[in-house]
């Protein structure tokens, strides 16, 4: 690994807080001196156990995971249940349900099973012929075709019939019927067998498919207690007359929950991208004009919001943001969830994270509530019990698009009526939601939700630190433990930035570890939106750590950091980036008057995609088209600035 | 749908054909010159059976038709195999017959269920089985490759001069550190997830007490004292009870195994010539052991 330097620099004032070589460091004479130098730097009390009171470490997982429970991936061909799911992310090895052995590189530190609520539980009671499904004529029809091979025929069916409202009123799976309530203590029993508190978190969840006209709005709702409140209730659901497609009855739902059992729930917005500009309303949802209320409890239930997954990136869009050169990631963005209705640009602005915080700033000042103030994590959506969301290791999204030489090739969505159409390797291997709990338990980690101390990424396990406080200086950046100093004088990601102090800018403590077994890390950036005075809203992404010596442009741009892929043999080398990255930037730019939010962006080296890997594996030659690296990224939780009323 | 595709598809044809087969040989043939083959409701409601097994249902008559019709075939070709000698050393054949038996074998042994006391008695018996892992707590000094051009140096420097020196003042000549500089209670697979795989296993190989190092993460080099060392303790009953009865099965399993081998290697003579002589001698006392 060649040296690198790391260098802290907002991109307008150039303060350089050189974390150079400390030559002193190196000298055997001086260490005497040096630390009693040092230690006159640094506040008094310092204790190296003081990590015992702050989340010392992010715990990893997956909120979003589909088992055969869930109807579509039934559909799909998947036959792993929940009890596989748990498994595989405690690390064990699994048969896949295309029959291929599949294990992590490492645990995950929690996973929520997230099967869709309406028929949970149908498909594997179809599989097996059970008498309540087959004695039904159409349900005897779809068996009988699966059984002959024609598997995909029914699979389809199943779904045009579930999604046209035409599917058996006889054959529903809702709440209040047996094999329902079957279905979904199976779930609890699953994840209450596999709940290690200190080791391994199985949270009980389910996700709420609102998905009317193909606008993907889901909302993955997870439960803080164990199975004795959790028992108590069943999941809320979509299809009429039981269930509702408006998240407003989700939320009375939940509300209704807690009520009921003094348990805690919270709901996590599915990424919006296939929304079809319907996730982020600013004018009303649902025939319903957006006020006070709606804010407050969109703001009170949707503490977190899935920033990127397998179906696409949702946190910025390259035509909202033109002059941010990462913004097209991973992009989706060609239709709704079933390709029904092809986007249109004004769309996009009520689809992408970015957007949405800045729409709620406005919305603020409108309603006094800001209702968009989520936090941000990654989760896999993946439809086949594996939360395996590693470029080297995917094992898709759904059953068919488990490894094989055609996943590079197949189609993902086509609707030939309006031409949208999504390839198989369109579908990204992300992601995993981060989260800074103090233990791995499931009310830990649910409290730390619920305070939105989270973080998306794109699948690498780096390690992201964001403090936001008035008074951060760049010798905080030499703290031997900047996370206290972090906690000390200022809050964590997803927290409030308080008044200002008279004549003070926010200033912000940065800092990144890459994955210890993945890429080196390009740069830092922190993304500001705001508010103006004449309701004007704004955006920049400054760059405020990086990697080597580079220096920016003219046009205040970070040259590139390069390029060690090795398309070919599917590697890459961590001769470039930094594998630690660490600053405190002050905001150049800051109004008092006017409400923001800040959030980080960490980006790594690039790397091959998982589609480099499947044609060094499966010796293909890739579409043209399709994309062979990514550089993968983290993004933080916004902290916010709201100015004194 | 992959159902043709399904070994157990395969099987129940293959199982077909050797029940037939087996009821065949061990039946009164010869009754009149020319060889029979019989179906009697036996088979019929074995094949209605093994039918209705795999695909939830009773065959129709018109399924069942064909499928004696299948078996009929099916039975004229292996039978005229037989005769041309096809079967012998043959090593699918062969197989498959090994590979029935031990799903007899199997079977039998899966059907006891054990009581409350061989489970205890069992977790007893291997109580190594349930022991948790290896939990240490430890303190580590960073230096990052980052920063410095010879962290390993530096390290080992520190550690020259670290006698008499108080932890912070250790703690002090290392580099800002993100998440913890002392982890309490950590197993190996949570080192792992902070600082790569290697340096999880060397520190678990460090004895505790003393500053060691340097030891390489993927950041850098660290010095690490272990303080305490919390040996792998065993699980109580309760918490692994699930596990202790999977384990009691596939004992149970393997047990009936080595013992109805061992029957078997007592019905059999097994000749060895001189050069395999040596690799088959002890088979049967091997077995023996079992019981």
């Amino acid at each position: 690994m060649t040296k690198t330097l790391l260098q802290g620099t907002a991109l307008t004032s150039l303060v350089i807080f050189g974390l150079g070589l400390p030559a002193s460091a190196q000298d055997a004479g001086t260490l005497g001196k040096e630390a009693a130098e040092r230690a006159h730097q640094r506040p008094p009390a310092y204790s190296p156990y003081v990590g015992r009171d702050f989340p010392a470490r992010p715990f990893f997982g997956d909120t979003h995971l589909h088992t055969a429970f869930s109807m579509d991936a039934g559909a799909f061909g998947a036959r792993l249940g929940p009890m596989d799911a748990y498994r595989f992310a405690k690390g064990e090895e699994v048969v896949s349900s295309t029959g291929q052995p599949a294990k992590l590189s490492r645990p995950l530190d929690f996973l929520v099973v997230a099967d869709h609520s309406d028929n949970m539980g149908f498909f594997p009671d179809l599989f097996a012929g059970k008498p309540d499904v087959v004695s039904d004529p159409t349900g005897r029809k779809w068996y009988d075709m699966i059984q002959s091979g024609k598997g995909g025929d029914a699979a389809v069916e199943i779904i045009v019939a579930f999604s046209h409202g035409t599917f058996p009123k006889d054959l529903m799976y809702f709440p209040g019927t047996r094999p329902y309530a079957s279905a979904w203590q199976q779930t609890i029993a699953a994840a209450e067998q596999h709940n290690e508190p200190g080791r391994f978190t199985a949270f009980i969840g389910f996700e709420w498919t609102s998905n009317t006209d193909g606008n993907n709005l889901h909302r993955n709702v997870i439960f803080r207690d164990n199975g004795d409140k959790a028992s108590q209730v069943e999941p809320f659901t979509v299809y009429p007359p039981y269930g509702s497609d408006n998240p407003a009855d989700l939320w009375k739902w939940m509300e209704a929950y807690e009520e009921k059992t003094g348990g805690n729930v919270l709901a996590i917005a599915h990424n919006g991208n296939l929304s079809n500009g319907l996730m982020f309303p600013v004018v009303e949802a649902f025939g319903k004009k957006l006020d006070r209320d709606y804010a407050e409890t969109r703001a009170k239930w949707e503490r977190l919001y899935e920033a990127t997954q397998t179906k696409g990136d949702s946190e910025a869009h390259p035509f909202l943001s033109p002059n941010d050169e990462f913004a097209s990631f991973e992009r989706w963005d060609k239709g709704n969830l079933d390709g029904s209705v092809a986007k249109t640009k004004e769309m996009l602005e009520f689809e992408y994270a970015r957007s949405a915080y800045k729409n709620g700033l406005k919305l603020e000042r409108e309603l006094g509530t800001n209702p968009y103030k989520f936090g941000l994590v990654g989760s896999s959506d993946a439809h086949n019990s594996l939360a395996a969301m590693e470029e080297d290791n995917f094992f898709g999204k759904t059953v068919p698009q488990e490894p094989s030489p055609h996943r590079i090739s197949s189609t993902f969505i086509d609707n030939p009526k309006t031409g949208v159409k999504v390839m198989d390797w369109e579908v990204s291997a992300s992601g995993y939601a981060a989260v800074w709990a103090k233990e791995n338990t499931r009310e830990s980690l649910w409290d730390a939700m619920q305070r939105k101390e989270t973080y998306a990424t794109t699948g690498p396990r780096m390690i992201v630190r964001f403090f936001g406080g008035w008074d951060f200086e760049p010798s905080d950046t030499e703290n031997r433990m900047p996370a206290g100093i972090g906690y000390a004088k200022g809050v964590p990601m997803g927290g409030e930035l308080g008044e200002a102090p008279e004549g003070k800018s926010p200033t912000f403590l940065v800092a990144a570890l890459k994955d210890p077994i993945g890429a080196n890390l390009d740069r830092y950036q922190i993304v500001k939106g705001w508010l103006d005075k004449d309701g004007k809203l704004h955006e920049k992404v400054y760059d405020v750590a990086w990697s080597g010596h580079r220096k920016p442009g003219a046009d205040d741009k970070l040259p590139a950091v390069g390029d060690s892929v090795d398309l070919a043999n599917a590697t890459w080398t961590n001769t470039i980036g930094a594998p630690e990255l660490i600053a405190v930037w002050t905001d150049p730019e800051f109004d008092a008057s006017e409400s923001a939010f800040y959030y980080g962006r960490v980006i790594e080296i690039p790397t091959p995609r998982w589609t480099a890997y499947d044609a060094k594996r499966f010796g293909l030659k890739p579409p043209p088209e399709a994309t062979m690296t990514l550089q993968e990224r983290a993004y933080t939780s916004p902290i916010w600035y709201t100015p004194k009323p | 749908m992959k159902l043709l595709k399904e070994p157990l598809i395969h099987f129940t044809i293959a199982g077909v054909v050797l029940f037939v087969a087996h009821a065949w040989l061990n039946g009164d043939a010869g009754a009149s010159d020319r060889p029979e083959i019989r179906i009697n409701d036996g088979h019929l409601r074995w094949i209605s059976e093994t039918w209705a097994g795999q695909w939830r249902r009773e065959p129709t008559d018109e399924e069942l038709r064909g499928l004696v019709a299948e078996l009929v075939k099916e039975e004229l070709l292996a039978r005229e195999a037989r005769a041309l000698g096809l079967d012998q050393d043959d090593t699918v054949v062969r197989r498959r017959l090994a590979q029935k038996m031990t799903f007899l074998i199997e079977d039998t042994a899966r059907i006891a269920e054990p009581t409350e006391n061989d489970l205890r008695q069992f977790y007893g018996a291997h109580l190594d089985r349930f022991r948790g892992e290896v939990q240490l707590s430890f303190t580590h000094v960073f230096f990052s490759s980052s920063k410095r051009t010879k962290a390993a140096d530096d390290a080992r420097h520190v550690l020259a001069v670290s006698d008499g020196l108080d932890e912070t003042a250790i703690l002090d000549q290392g580099d800002p550190w993100l998440t913890a500089a002392r982890l309490d209670d950590v197993r190996v697979g949570d080192i792992a997830a902070q600082f790569g795989p290697a340096f999880a296993r060397a520190v678990v190989a460090l004895p505790a007490g003393e500053w060691h190092g340097p030891i390489e993460s993927a950041y850098g080099q660290h010095l690490v004292r272990v303080s305490e060392v919390v040996p792998a303790v065993v699980k109580p009953f309760a918490e692994v009870k699930s596990a202790v009865r999977e384990q009691w099965r596939d004992e149970q399993r393997r047990r009936y195994e080595r013992r109805y081998f061992a029957e078997l290697l007592r019905k059999y003579e097994i000749v060895a010539e001189a050069t395999a002589e040596p690799l088959v001698s002890g088979l049967a006392e091997t077995m023996e052991d079992a019981r």
